[in-house]
């Protein structure tokens, strides 16, 4: 067994992180290919970008198309990008002329720690409330989390942000309603974005405790002496947490999706935002960075969720081991 | 309970911001463009705009030039030669003093990246005796125009980097920028040895804000001392808000329809004008602009005194004389009311962009007015870069744009050149397509030459009647600018023409 | 005699809509000895562990008094059974595996708390390997898993374990060995309580032996006085259904071949399940696949149905046509399937009727009127079953239907996977009686897999061998 352990992280670890250059790799590929097959002039689009609708120049342009050297072809870009990331370098933006890293690093810290606070804010909420709802299924708590969560995943992030706004901001005045300097900009932001989250985890932790309940192990556990709340404690959060840690990984996919809504919404820096400036303005670079650093993300989160799922179930390391 | 402590340390320190420079007092402006990269080419509108940079001189919402570092200048009889003489006692943003000669570096600098400005062919900048003298190739009278080109401001020498790129924004405005954090905002802290008036209210935050719904509710919150481009569908709620008001300001911008005259449906100039009488503009101007007064019966706005003409015959709505005409040219009505002639449909498709949210609004107007004599109108709205890509190759039919008059330069000339007097390709959604005029190409080449505006009016109103006449562009509305300001702000006025913000000017309320 | 250790006294348990589930149950343990209640599904007898446990499902109501050592308490107060668990009752739960906490390595959770070294002799006392406490669930085979739950019940103080169907879905040749393990806990001095359907865990542990029936024990007392001397009908009908006493079957083949198969193989990765094995179907024959679970059985007979591509070797049907191949329609519906769990070869929620209404499509017109209500006769099923749900109807009567709809087919060959393992003993006997009759009458063939060897021996003309 211990053996098995010690073969089967570095195992994991060394597949998964493969998968994540792999993934990191092909996604930014896609994307040179989609900002590549929407029509129209790369050079334009960059200057109208660089310097404003009413203000771009032909001489602006073809300068562009000269220091970008975009007039090669276009096998020729991407190998020399390609060859780039290797060395290490992603190049810079063609809008702002900064290295791509260097913005990146800037928006993808607004951005993990917006991801991180609405991450941990909804599990605040949805571990309490699901547990419960779970420990007494169809009961009054359970029925309501049941209509609440309906109701939240029904609605778009936008409208979940419209109307804290509406509460918090223009009817109570607690909050501020846009922003990103002041520690109370992140509440909202980062509640709507939690309350998304949270609509489909509390079903998800519901569900996973009434099936733990459920289980003989539970009963068994009992009979030996255990009262119910010693029980759940002792065998059931951590069988439950095998597939709640699952799920909250792959949430993560969903964050990204509502980045660029909240982002717009509460003026927010962020990487969504900047990765939907760059696809409308053809900034190459940044397309490709933000690709990059989205696949790497989410792949080193679902390693993370992988070994987290490990620890909690030894099942999955005999798996990883492959032993069996 | 280390663990606890340590799980509030991370929080604490999610929450902490690296960037807690932040005072109550601070002035806070929110405009919907974020800056893209600090320099004067990219950034130098909004830089200007916001007190920053300055050049020898400035204009008054009347649009007349002004001293500024330049106490006063003059020309040399043949016209090739400008000298300024420069302003005493200025003081850059880091404490040197401007000289002649750091002037004239600046300029050497920034002159080629410049925009308009090059457009008067300066050959050569020099320092003279507390003066700088601007040698140019030819006579060029808007000279003084040109030179406001924001893209070229008077920055120190401490600006450059050893390779002569801008490297940072030292300049001589009312407020010195204190640290920018690109794209979002920029910090700006009160130049205290300013030449002019010293700003009253020490620091501004200036915010790139470009979604509109925030901004209302920034103004709303009253997060927002001058908040620009608040939507029409805003104003009343900005107003009953009790935190802001709405400033209006006429802006010196025409809603215009773009035509393609090489398009056979178009070619026709009596076509042009049936469909500008077609277009109920009141109507427009009061349901989407929120104000009857902007309707665009001519290209040029009323405030634009010298370029509009009130005897121009008014291109009003009028249906009967637009069908009259059509049927003259023999342009039938099909079965589907669509009129035809020669197997080609009196149709086209226009494209438009939704950064001005009005923009799309006014093409389903014009699609279900133009509807009425027979003319079927496809939208199609996508990014503003289209249209000029459209234009270039010739696939354009229709399009919906908007055109700041008199934008970064205050003569309506420079803009006249790029978008009617030149062979060069089109950049912006803006302009002639497939339209050529020598009268007009004559006209602006004249009224180049002669600073004296005796002699430059009637060139003025030759070019304003070729627009009317030959409608190469259908003007629909105007727009006005709409500012939230915050309560507690006092000072306020609004510059139609360069658009800036005079801060150093406003003020808290006690 | 000795003093009882548990006495259960008129227990009785009814649903909400006040129906009678167990009626006046009385019994009584005695220390070190054994009491087993075996009685086919829903007799009951999982009620009365139930309602010794205080873990009667919610919405029944028990009543009855308990006594454990002369303490008399009211079977209807679970919270006071409750604190009878570890010091009165032990539980061996059935399916040993699932019983244990995945998560867990077996120490920790056999041990309860403080008692590691309580559980740590006991362990070595069953002969359990020391290295065991320290593996996870998953390492464990069956048979260790209910070691270490008896170890885990004898860890307590519990003077009467209660095992909850300790045989079943065992092989066949480990029910001996499930048996002397709970002989052990009787050698360390405690009582065993078993409810079973397996007569062999009665007749293995000795003791008093009841047998129930809808709720009510017809026959209590010795177990070798009620087996050899069975007084009900009923009891004399159970131990009639022991496969080992069934009749021997005539065989009556044809010899005519319907299914030749040569040479087959399969493979899973690098695991083979069976290699090289060849078979003939004759029409009227009875042909047993055995083996252990997971040994390839299923999957045998997938591929002699052309539902599955054997790694090696060919499959012929009537005539030499390859499954895979199948130009004739009409032979493909004549190479049938029972399933093993009858509940989920129905649509649920749908009447029945009607789901042999939707066959009308593959069968030839007419055969709602014309064959079914003799097939269903012929079966000895109430024609009203039919206007049921799958879920309103017994699973042998449900088993039967489902024969029913194959036999609609007229089938040349069917095969029946483990169709009996879900059913009670004296329904497997009905069911097996059943087709051992129609393949006589209708000269089909039969495949019948099972882990059952005694009933293969029974029914069977052929048996092939996996694992």
């Amino acid at each position: 067994m211990q053996r098995a352990v010690r073969h089967a992280i570095p195992r994991a670890v060394f597949r998964r992180v493969l998968e994540a250059i792999a993934v990191a790799l092909i996604l930014a590929t896609i994307c040179f290919a989609l900002v590549h097959a929407i029509p129209g002039d790369m050079a334009l689009r960059t200057a109208v970008s660089r310097l404003g609708v009413e203000n771009t120049s032909p001489g602006a342009v073809e300068q562009i198309r000269e220091s970008e050297m975009l007039s090669r072809p276009l096998i020729a870009q991407y190998g020399d990008w390609l060859g780039a990331v290797v060395t290490g370098d992603i190049g810079r933006s063609f809008v702002s002329g900064r290295p791509v890293a260097e913005e990146l690093l800037g928006a993808s810290g607004y951005t993990l720690r917006l991801a991180a606070i609405a991450w941990l804010l909804s599990y605040a909420f949805a571990l309490p409330l699901g547990i419960a709802a779970g420990l007494a299924p169809n009961g009054a708590l359970d029925r309501a989390t049941a209509l609440a969560a309906a109701a939240l995943s029904s609605l778009p992030t936008f409208m979940i942000g419209i109307a804290l706004i509406s509460v918090f901001v223009l009817s109570l005045d607690w909050l501020p309603p846009a922003g990103y300097r002041r520690p109370e900009h992140l509440v909202l932001p980062a509640l709507t974005l939690a309350l998304g989250l949270m609509a489909p985890s509390v079903r998800i932790i519901r569900n996973a405790v009434v099936e733990v309940q459920d289980a003989s192990y539970m009963t068994y556990a009992r009979i030996r002496g255990f009262g119910r709340i010693k029980a759940f404690a002792r065998h059931g959060l951590r069988n439950a947490g095998v597939p709640i840690v699952t799920f909250a990984a792959l949430q993560f996919a969903y964050l990204m999706d509502g980045f660029f809504v909240v982002e717009t919404l509460f003026n927010y820096p962020g990487i969504g935002d900047a990765m939907v400036k760059a696809l409308l303005a053809r900034d190459v670079p940044v397309v490709m960075g933000c690709a990059l650093l989205i696949g790497t993300t989410y792949a080193g989160i679902s390693l993370l969720a992988y070994l987290i799922c490990m620890a909690l179930d030894p099942r999955l390391v005999d798996e990883g081991h492959g032993s069996r | 309970m280390p663990r606890n402590i340590w799980l509030a340390a991370l929080i604490a320190a999610m929450f902490a911001s690296p960037l807690s420079a932040f005072a109550q007092d601070e002035l806070r402006v929110v405009e919907p463009f974020q800056l893209q990269r600090l320099d004067t080419q990219t950034g130098g509108f909004q830089l200007r705009a916001n007190g920053v940079t300055e050049t020898l001189v400035q204009t008054n919402p009347e649009a007349s030039v002004l001293p500024a570092l330049a106490e006063r200048w003059e020309t040399s009889a043949d016209g090739l030669h400008w000298t300024f003489y420069l302003r005493p006692d200025v003081t850059f943003h880091d404490g040197t003093s401007m000289t002649p000669e750091t002037v004239a570096a600046s300029f050497k600098a920034l002159l080629p990246k410049g925009n308009l400005i090059k457009n008067a062919k300066i050959k050569d900048v020099t320092a003279g005796e507390g003066t700088v003298t601007f040698t140019l190739e030819q006579p060029f009278a808007p000279f003084l125009a040109y030179l406001l080109d924001p893209a070229v401001p008077v920055l120190a020498p401490s600006s450059f980097g050893p390779d002569g790129e801008v490297t940072a924004i030292v300049s001589t405005g009312p407020y010195r920028i204190e640290s920018a954090e690109l794209p979002q905002g920029l910090n700006l802290v009160r130049h205290d040895a300013y030449w002019g008036e010293v700003a009253k209210i020490e620091r501004v935050r200036v915010d790139g804000v470009p979604n509109p719904e925030t901004r209302v509710n920034i103004a709303l919150a009253g997060e927002g001392d001058l908040v620009l481009e608040i939507p029409t569908t805003a104003i009343a709620r900005v107003d009953r808000s009790g935190e802001a008001k709405i400033v209006r300001a006429p802006v010196p911008r025409v809603v215009m329809m773009l035509v393609n005259v090489k398009k056979p449906q178009f070619a026709d100039v009596g076509i042009r004008r049936a469909l500008s009488l077609a277009v109920n503009r009141e109507a427009i101007a009061v349901t989407v602009m929120g104000n009857a007064e902007l309707a665009a019966n001519q290209y040029f706005p009323p405030a634009m005194k010298g370029w509009h003409f009130d005897d121009f015959k008014p291109q009003t709505f009028n249906l009967t004389e637009a069908n009259r005409i059509l049927e003259e040219l023999g342009w039938v009505r099909g079965a589907d009311g669509i009129r035809e002639k020669d197997g080609i449909k009196f149709a086209g498709m226009m494209q438009t962009f939704p950064q001005r949210a009005y923009l799309p609004v006014i093409a389903e107007a014009l699609q279900a007015q133009l509807k009425e004599i027979g003319f079927d109108l496809t939208i199609q709205v996508g990014e503003s870069s289209l249209i000029p890509e459209a234009q270039n190759n010739g696939t354009l039919e229709l399009g919906l744009g908007i055109r700041t008059m008199i934008y970064q330069v205050p003569d309506p000339v420079a803009r006249l050149t790029t978008d009617f007097a030149t062979d060069e390709p089109s950049t912006d959604a803006t302009g002639a397509t497939g339209w050529k005029s020598e009268a007009m190409r004559e006209a602006v080449a004249a009224y180049n030459r002669t600073s004296d505006p005796a002699e430059r009016l009637p060139l003025q109103r030759k070019m304003a009647e070729i627009l009317q006449d030959e409608l190469p562009v259908i003007p629909i509305t105007f727009t006005d600018e709409k500012y939230a300001i915050s309560e507690r702000l006092e000072g306020f006025v609004a510059d139609p023409v360069m658009q800036t913000r005079p801060l150093n000017h406003l003020s808290f309320k006690e | 005699m000795s003093h009882p250790v548990l006495r259960v006294s008129d227990m009785s348990v009814k649903d909400r809509s006040g129906t009678l589930l167990v009626d006046r149950v009385s019994f009584s343990v005695q220390r070190g000895g054994a009491f087993v209640i075996i009685g086919e599904t829903g007799s009951g007898k999982s009620l009365v562990a139930q309602s010794v446990l205080g873990l009667l499902p919610a919405g029944l109501v028990v009543s009855g008094r308990i006594e454990f050592d002369g303490e008399v308490v009211d079977l209807a107060d679970r919270t006071a059974l409750r604190r009878h668990w570890t010091h009165h009752l032990a539980l061996i739960p059935q399916e040993p595996r699932s019983a244990l906490d995945p998560t867990m390595r077996v120490l920790p959770q056999i041990a309860g708390l403080g008692q590691q070294h309580r559980a740590r002799a006991t362990m070595s006392s069953l002969s359990l390997h020391p290295a065991v406490e320290r593996q996870y669930p998953f390492m464990l085979s069956g048979g260790m898993a209910q070691r270490v739950l008896v170890a885990g019940a004898l860890t307590t103080d519990a003077r009467v374990v209660i095992a909850d169907e300790p045989t079943k879905g065992l092989d066949d040749d480990r029910v001996e060995e499930a048996v002397s393990r709970l002989r052990q806990i009787q050698e360390h001095g405690r009582a065993v309580f078993a409810i079973t359907h397996d007569i062999r865990v009665a007749q293995g542990l000795g003791g008093q032996l009841a047998v129930m029936r809808e709720g009510r024990v017809l026959e209590q007392g010795p177990v070798d006085s009620v087996v050899s001397a069975p007084h009900h009908a009923y009891t004399r009908a159970w131990l009639g259904a022991d496969p080992d006493r069934w009749h021997a079957r005539k065989a009556s083949g044809s010899a005519e071949p319907v299914l030749e198969a040569d040479n087959l193989s399969y493979r899973i990765g690098s695991r083979t399940l069976f290699h090289d094995l060849s078979l003939d179907l004759c029409q009227g024959c009875i042909t047993a696949v055995t083996g252990p679970s997971g040994s390839g059985k299923t999957m045998l007979c997938n591929v002699l149905l052309g539902l599955a591509r054997p790694s090696a070797g060919t499959v012929r049907w009537k005539d030499g046509t390859d499954p895979h191949l199948v130009r004739r329609p009409p032979l493909r519906s004549r190479y049938q399937k029972l399933h093993q769990d009858p509940a989920s070869a129905f649509v649920p929620g749908r009447v029945l009727r009607r789901q042999f209404a939707d066959l009308r499509s593959v069968l030839p017109p007419g055969y709602m009127e014309r064959d079914l209500p003799s097939l269903i006769e012929r079966l000895e099923l109430d024609a009203a079953l039919l206007d049921r749900r799958p879920d309103e109807v017994s699973g042998g009567q449900l088993q039967r239907i489902a024969i029913a709809r194959v036999l609609l087919f007229d089938p040349l060959c069917l095969v029946a996977d483990e169709p009996t393992s879900r059913l009670d003993p004296l329904i497997q006997r009905d069911v097996m009686a059943l087709l051992r009759k129609l393949v006589d009458e209708r000269g089909m063939s039969l495949v019948l897999t099972s882990h059952d060897r005694r009933l293969m021996r029974a029914v069977a003309d052929d048996v092939v061998r996996l694992g």
